[in-house]
């Protein structure tokens, strides 16, 4: 073994003359220098640490810490809420975009243009509300129709109100109309309205009940006329006429007993008007036409029943969906008319017997012809129906009688005492 | 031919039934040469009401009929007396005013 050593005192190793180098050799392989300036350069380690590596990777964290004021650095990673001061500094937000500025107060703002919005402070009020361009609408995601600025479709009014009957606004295809709505009917929610027949042929005792008949022998005029009985299979079995329609006996003569008109002859339009429970009013004219274009059913519950009277079998069958509109047979006739003048006719074949009474009753997806009891079963007339032509039939405009001999037409809605659908002193019907 | 749905009074119209009806009426058609038919004619033709009386009103004032001393002529001519016309003188259309009788 040799050694180089010194014996206390330093030990020197000079590479004399400018620019050498004290060199480490092994096995005749330089693997260590030290040049003039004192940089030492190693081929191996230093105890297992990469020396060469290590000064690299210090160089370049030694740049980002010079430049640790630099948010650009922080390229990943979540700042741990110890971060944030507990007190969060004031700071303006004058110069924040994309923000809608709404009002804080208990006073609207002045001069709003549509769409300020505005947070009402007042006490018992603290809403948001918005300006519609004519005044402040609350705004609320809870579409009730408790009120006007609520409306809501059906569907989502089924989700608010699980029994009763509620004055409502409802979304009608985007407008908001005020509405009896029952939800205790099978399938509801559904609107309840009543007929309302303003003008001609109308029972006088209850103007939801349409009866038209022949110069002074209508449907009702004598005891086995209105003894007739008629199962119109909502529950309730057989019912003499006289009560069929409604809680109050109707009267067997006299203009409470209907309309009448000269014999051979065709009669309308008799328009049809619409009550409105909600408002205990005659529905108004856009509500009609509005309705009209939305409805689509009607309960089973509470089905349309036009009925014939007397026709002695001569009354002539007559296609459902014909839309010649009326005509004078010996018998009698009963029409609808929709608000696109589309016919149907509601008695579509009567081919009963002497006095007797034939029933059609449907709803926008079923139809059932029935005879009183021991008459001939009534005819179906030239087709098959199965419920309404139109939809907007469930609410039809007008109503056309022909008028032959003694007898004549009944149309409105049947009471059905499991439904016990009597509201206002009306008979009333669901649709939606 | 389709049912007419904005028909006009003395409109004629054959069903299906190939009957003919005629509009007598607002809201009526009656088939023509029934008894009805007939009525609602007249009714379309009559003078109105007030005229046919103040036609038997005056038919009694000249005694073309008896009744001038009846409760009914009287009650009729205290009406009229309540609200004469001027003596002497009588309504032109014309003028649009009353007129001297010449």
């Amino acid at each position: 073994m040799s050694t180089v050593k010194s014996s206390a005192e330093n030990l020197t190793l000079n590479a004399d003359g400018v620019g050498n180098d004290i060199k480490f050799q092994s096995n005749a392989t330089e693997i260590a220098a030290i040049d003039q300036a004192g940089n030492l350069t190693l081929s191996g380690t230093v105890d297992g640490v990469d020396i060469q590596t290590l000064n690299t990777a210090v160089a370049a964290n030694t740049a980002k810490v010079t430049n640790s004021t630099s948010a650009s650095d922080l390229t990943s990673g979540t700042l741990p809420d110890a971060r944030f001061p507990s007190t969060l500094p004031a700071i303006s937000g004058a110069n924040l975009t994309g923000i809608d500025a709404a009002t804080v107060s208990t006073t609207a703002p002045s001069s709003p243009s549509a769409g300020d919005m505005w947070f009402d402070s007042t006490a018992g009020t603290t809403a948001m509300k918005v300006y519609s361009g004519t005044g402040w609408d609350q705004m609320s995601n809870r579409n009730d129709g408790a009120t006007q600025g609520s409306s809501a479709t059906l569907a989502v009014l089924a989700g608010y109100y699980t029994s009763g009957k509620h004055s409502l606004w409802v979304d009608i295809d985007g407008t908001a109309m005020q509405l009896m709505v029952d939800f205790d009917a099978t399938g509801g929610p559904w609107v309840m309205l009543a007929f309302k027949f303003g003008t001609g042929g109308v029972n006088g005792q209850n103007d939801d009940l349409y009866i038209a008949g022949a110069d002074a022998n209508g449907p009702l005029n004598n005891t086995g006329r209105s003894g007739r009985t008629l199962n119109l299979g909502l529950g309730d079995g057989a019912e003499t006429v006289t009560t069929l329609w409604g809680a109050t006996t109707l009267a067997t003569s006299g203009s409470e007993a209907g309309g009448y008109f000269p014999v051979y002859g065709v009669y309308g339009p008799h328009t049809i008007e619409y009550y409105n429970f909600a408002t205990s009013a005659q529905l108004s004219s856009s509500y009609k036409t509005g309705l009209q274009g939305w409805v689509s059913a009607i309960s089973s519950e509470t089905p349309h029943v036009m009925a014939e009277c007397d026709s002695q079998g001569l009354t002539s069958s007559t296609n459902w969906l014909l839309q010649t509109g009326p005509s004078t047979d010996s018998g009698h006739q009963g029409w609808l008319r929709d608000k696109d003048n589309y016919f149907m006719r509601g008695t579509n074949g009567d081919t009963s017997t002497d006095e007797s009474w034939s029933a059609y009753v449907w709803t926008h997806n079923t139809y059932t012809a029935i005879a009183a009891a021991g008459a001939s079963t009534p005819g179906r007339g030239g087709g098959s129906p199965s419920g309404l032509p139109t939809d907007p039939m469930i609410l039809p405009e007008s109503v056309h009688v022909a008028i032959g001999t003694g007898g004549g037409i009944v149309f409105g809605t049947p009471s059905n005492s499991s439904l016990s659908n009597e509201y206002d002193s009306r008979t009333y019907f669901l649709v939606k | 031919m389709a049912f007419p749905l904005n028909p006009s009074i003395g409109d004629f119209y054959t069903d299906p039934n190939n009957n003919t009806l005629e509009y007598v009426s607002e809201g009526a058609w009656a088939l023509v040469g029934t008894k009805g038919y007939i009525i609602a004619k007249r009714v379309k033709d009559y003078i109105r009401v007030e005229e046919q009386l103040d036609m038997l009103w005056h038919m009694m004032d000249d005694e073309t009929i008896p009744g001038k001393d009846s409760s009914w002529y009287n009650v009729i001519k205290e009406v009229k007396v309540l609200h004469n016309y001027p003596a002497g003188k009588v309504w032109s259309e014309a003028a649009n005013s009353w007129v001297e009788v010449v």
